[in-house]
């Protein structure tokens, strides 16, 4: 297919994703702040977010030094000179629909289209405000819709696979910085001896990381143990079973690639072969003993490379 | 002062024309807020669809520019089968002389040299391509896709009597819109469908690719054609992605392109790809930066010298402008003779050049009767309707004829004929034109109606879309001898039709 | 005159070229002024050849290569040998476009009633479709004086109008200046790219001058060297010739990645 319809088809859904898991931390946060805990845990929540999103400076520059929640529920909902907001992820998610509608089923197109001119109503109307956690799971719920409906209708060919590998580059990429920044704030809290922090930190803190990629039932089925930090880094990173996990996210873009290309020496298949058997491979007490956040870090960066690698090969080649 | 008008529908305030006399009697009998409801479902769906016209100028308050709808009227307009008979008999003869004259004026150019038409009409015109100069292309055919536009005008005994208004042989547009009305008349009125035998048209897109790829360089086995769009801001872009979707075929922009080695290329996920036809929306103009205008970013730099070597075709050719101008419009019955040594079957309507001394004298002594039209003008911009014109219009088109006489033609005032049409108040006549598209490939064929505009303002003679024009659905009825026996042939044949 | 051409193009990128299509107008042909004993061309990938709209030799090449191929320079070469012939009047090809077509204003030498007012001190309006040759000699000498050769006083991109409103500029200007203004007063003209040889002046190697139709119905021209207000002779090698300086540069194309680009041209003529 074209390269170009390719690379809107890719950041149609990388956007979509985006949303969603936005969505995802935000209410996260939202529903512990309404928990009764110390300042300086709830403040840390609400500055992990802007930090996993790398928006600090941006949002500091925009309203000062304080952090405060108010603030940050606008600037990641309804700004739309954020180009991470909700609003701004699903205006590009529909623009990017739009270009190569030609390419989508009308179910999918409609479904962009009408996610698109919803969140703006609702944004007008003040339904956020009224009620943050029903916006939230409106957003998750349209994505959802959006890829149920892209599976559901959409002859399995090239477009079909660049949706998918769009969705499954941006949730690596999230879940990532998600359980990097989560783990990090933990340590904040920690005693002395490593990974043992406060009994009361422990479970709200990991099992609200968990709802956020709604993994809390799925641990419990698993594990069926207490929530412990190392089991809940285990089943985010290497459980190829869990649907978010960096492993799961991995598999699905090497499914996705094979049917992309038969080029046996295609750099963003080998990349991303290497660093799915990484994951495959590891052990997560090898991971811990060496450095979550280092982990984390690289694999972060090997992430944004095969992305680049990706848009190289396939989406903007020069010329040939 | 009254015209004679002729109504498609009615011979007379009590007598309906034979061909519309089973739609008329079924429309006789459907209350009007049922047509009220219809209407409504075919407006949203067409909204949800996306079958849009972008407005030129226009912008809504989020200040992208605006989509409209083009108006659809779901009264549609017939003609009999003999009389579309004629027709293409007429228009099949009128595009080949074209393309012969095409032909000739960038290669032996006979009919100059035969003294019929003066050169500087060539030559000065700025659709004159000397780039064409000696080139051959597949086929000898230049335009394949060719729009004919048509009206009905009552003679002094009030017969209407078809006449040719202009042709369109450089990226003629609108065939989407006659596929998605004849679609929304077969949702909305199935059972017309039974009753009516009307000439399906959904195969256009099959015709059209078929011409497309008889129009390939010849040495290529399997060729790969593409739809060339200046992108989804352009007024157009719904038809040319429905095309490329409807024949199952790339649509690119001009970034999706680059040539190498003297052949064009389109970046794919695989690689690059070979293209060897382009369906090219885009004007001559804008083809190739390093040959026409350098700051279009709509072409492909390089294209037109691939062109010229043979290693791609274009559809329609680069410089099919030289024959569709309104100065060369008087002329096409003269080519006729002389290409084809045929009495044309199609008539134009008179015309008068200004650029001649006596033809001008007549315009200006006659304004308040005649249309005024701007040689290079399009789309009914740059036009003066004497008859419904104020003392200042009339002023200042005298002074901008005298002042450049070549740049207009004249013409008299043509009742064109009417249809109904649903309006505020009900049914009421509303002009109407009819706009067929001829193929040219192996040979010259099309589908039978095409797409039938409608000036939806009272009293306007305006169709054109980007002026507020709407369209209907055209049915050719086919030919019956029996109409009983035909009406039990259609029931079975609708079960196909409707399932199209 | 026998006279051996060199014509070196060197392009210099700051970046690597990712990407490069280039027509070249490097070709002269045999014709009544001049005969091409021999002429080649070379250039950093195959070149495909044509003939323009004008008759002219016109020659393509596409460059294609990635970031890691580092190409930072491409060399086009021309060089051969023609003989001039010292012939500036003569009838074009029936292949040619109707002296009528170079009636036709184009971007950079567009008709306007100040230079119609302009060159009516030098030649009347056309009437019948002949020009006299001392009249056009005297417009070409006109011309010159009211636009001054100064070197480096435009750039490509400078139009008719633009020039003679300037009072300077260089060859090509003079040309698209003689050019509009005859086509102004109803005369077809057309541009001329081209070698000068003269010993003491090696800045105008690179030349353009013009053809100003003489008779339409007999398809006669002139060319006339408006930089030196005089007919063409010897010291001139026709390379090829078109509406404007647009129709027919030396070297045209477009680009992809190089990053800053860096043109050296250097022309060598000597008398064999």
């Amino acid at each position: 297919m074209l390269s170009r319809t390719a690379d809107h088809l890719f950041w149609m859904s990388r956007y979509t994703e985006r949303a969603e898991n936005t969505a995802r931390m935000l209410d996260v946060n939202y529903q512990t702040s309404l928990l009764p805990q110390s300042a300086s845990s709830a403040q840390a929540g609400w500055e992990g977010l802007l930090s996993i999103s790398e928006l600090t400076g941006t949002f500091a520059a925009k309203y000062g030094d304080s952090v405060v929640p108010r603030d940050v529920m606008d600037f990641m909902v309804r700004d739309e000179k954020n180009s991470s907001s909700i609003v701004s992820c699903l205006k590009n998610a529909r623009e990017n629909a739009r270009a190569v509608r030609g390419t989508l089923t009308t179910e999918v197109w409609e479904t962009e289209n009408q996610t698109y001119l919803e969140v703006i109503r609702m944004l007008k109307s003040g339904d956020f405000e009224r009620d943050p956690s029903q916006f939230f799971e409106w957003v998750k719920f349209r994505s959802h819709l959006s890829r149920g409906v892209t599976a559901g209708t959409m002859l399995q060919d090239e477009a079909f696979h660049f949706l998918r590998l769009g969705t499954f580059l941006e949730r690596a990429d999230n879940t990532a910085r998600l359980v990097d920044v989560k783990f990090n704030a933990a340590k904040g809290e920690l005693s002395s001896d490593g990974l043992a922090p406060a009994q009361e930190f422990d479970f709200y803190h990991w099992s609200s990381i968990l709802r956020s990629v709604s993994g809390f039932e799925i641990y419990r089925k698993v594990y069926r143990d207490v929530i412990k930090p190392e089991r809940v880094a285990e089943l985010l990173i290497l459980r190829a079973d869990m649907p978010r996990s960096l492993l799961g996210c991995l598999n699905e873009l090497m499914n996705n690639l094979a049917m992309v290309t038969d080029d046996p020496s295609s750099e963003t298949q080998r990349r991303a072969g290497k660093l799915r058997s990484d994951l495959q491979y590891a052990r997560i007490d090898e991971i811990l003993a060496n450095g979550l956040h280092a982990f984390l870090t690289q694999f972060l960066d090997r992430v944004n490379e095969l992305g680049a690698h990706l848009s190289r090969e396939f989406l903007v080649p020069t010329t040939t | 002062m009254s015209r004679p008008m002729f109504d498609e529908m009615n011979a007379s305030p009590d007598a309906v024309r034979e061909h519309y006399q089973i739609y008329q009697r079924w429309l006789a009998r459907q209350p009007l807020a049922s047509m009220q409801a219809r209407r409504e479902e075919a407006e949203m769906i067409f909204r949800r669809v996306g079958i849009t016209f972008a407005v030129y100028g226009e912008k809504d308050e989020d200040g992208a520019g605006t989509e409209r709808l083009i108006p659809f009227d779901l009264i549609p307009r017939i003609i009999p089968a003999h009389e579309w008979a004629t027709m293409e008999k007429g228009l099949v003869q009128r595009v080949t002389a074209l393309n012969r004259f095409i032909h000739d004026v960038y290669h032996g150019q006979e009919i100059l040299k035969a003294g019929i038409l003066p050169s500087e009409q060539i030559f000065q015109n700025a659709q004159f391509r000397p780039e064409m100069m000696g080139v051959d292309v597949p086929g000898n055919i230049y335009s394949h896709i060719s729009g004919i536009d048509i009206v009905r005008a009552p003679d002094a005994a009030g017969n209407g009597e078809y006449y040719v208004l202009e042709d369109n042989l450089r990226v003629p547009s609108g065939v989407s819109y006659m596929l998605e009305d004849r679609k929304m008349m077969m949702r909305l009125f199935p059972e017309l469908f039974s009753e009516n035998r009307v000439a399906p048209v959904a195969h256009y897109p099959d015709l059209l690719l078929e011409t497309l790829r008889a129009s390939a360089p010849p040495a290529t086995a399997d060729p790969t054609v593409v739809v060339l769009t200046p992108g989804m801001y352009n007024s157009a872009y719904f038809e040319h992605a429905f095309l490329a979707q409807q024949m199952g075929i790339e649509l690119v922009e001009g970034q999706d392109l680059f040539v190498k080695d003297n052949f064009v290329y389109m970046r794919t996920t695989r690689g690059p790809k070979r293209v060897d036809v382009i369906y090219r929306r885009v004007d001559d103009d804008f083809l190739d930066p390093l040959a026409f205008r350098p700051t279009s970013t709509l072409g492909c730099a390089g294209l037109l010298n691939v062109y010229r070597s043979g290693n791609v075709a274009l559809c329609n050719a680069i410089g099919t402008g030289v024959a569709d101008d309104k100065s060369i419009y008087p002329y096409v019955p003269k080519m006729i003779e002389f290409y084809l040594g045929e009495k044309p079957i199609l008539k134009n309507v008179p015309t008068y050049m200004c650029r001649n001394a006596e033809d001008l004298k007549y315009t200006l002594a006659n304004l308040k009767d005649l249309v005024v039209k701007e040689v290079h003008g399009a789309g009914g911009y740059g036009m003066l309707v004497g008859p419904a014109a104020t003392e200042a219009e009339i002023e200042d088109f005298r002074a901008a004829v005298i002042a450049n006489p070549a740049g207009y033609i004249a013409q008299p005032t043509l009742s064109l004929s009417t249809c109904p049409t649903y309006v505020e108040s009900g049914i009421a006549p509303r002009h109407i034109d009819l706009r067929p598209f001829v193929l040219s490939g192996k040979e010259v064929q099309m589908v039978p109606g095409g797409l039938t505009r409608v000036a939806l303002k009272d009293g306007s003679l305006v169709v054109n879309s980007s002026q507020g024009g709407g369209t209907k659905d055209t049915w050719i009825l086919e030919a019956t001898a029996d109409q009983s026996q035909s009406q039990s042939q259609s029931q079975s044949q609708s079960q196909s039709q409707g399932s199209v | 005159m026998k006279l051996l051409i060199k014509h070196t193009t060197d392009y210099r990128y700051s970046a690597p070229l990712r990407y490069a299509l280039q027509t070249l107008w490097l070709t002269p042909q045999s014709g009544p002024a001049q005969t091409v004993n021999y002429w080649s061309v070379g250039a950093p990938e195959k070149l495909f050849k044509q003939t323009d709209a004008f008759g002219n030799t016109v020659q393509s090449y596409t460059f294609v290569g990635t970031e890691a191929d580092n190409v930072r320079w491409s060399l086009v070469n021309a060089a051969g040998e023609v003989d001039t012939l010292g012939v500036a009047q003569f009838t074009d090809a029936e292949s040619l476009p109707h002296p009528y077509f170079f009636l036709r204003g184009t971007s950079l030498a567009e008709p306007h009633f100040t230079l119609a007012e302009f060159g009516r001190q030098a030649i009347a309006a056309s009437t019948d479709g002949t020009a006299d040759l001392q009249d056009l000699l005297a417009l070409g000498a006109l011309v010159m004086g009211a636009v001054s050769y100064k070197k480096d006083s435009s750039h490509v991109t400078t139009t008719a109008l633009q020039a003679f409103n300037a009072g300077n500029g260089v060859c090509q200007d003079q040309a698209h200046v003689m050019v509009a203004t005859c086509r102004s007063l109803g005369y077809p003209a057309r541009y001329v790219s081209g070698y000068f040889y003269a010993a003491n002046e090696p800045d105008l190697a690179s030349h353009a001058w013009v053809d100003v139709c003489l008779n339409v119905a007999t398809r006669h021209w002139v060319s006339i060297d408006v930089t030196h207000a005089c007919l063409t002779d010897q010291r001139h090698i026709r390379l090829a010739m078109g509406g404007d300086y647009n129709a027919c540069p030396p070297a045209k194309g477009v680009r992809q990645g190089g990053g800053e680009e860096s043109l050296t041209v250097v022309i060598t003529i000597e008398p064999v």
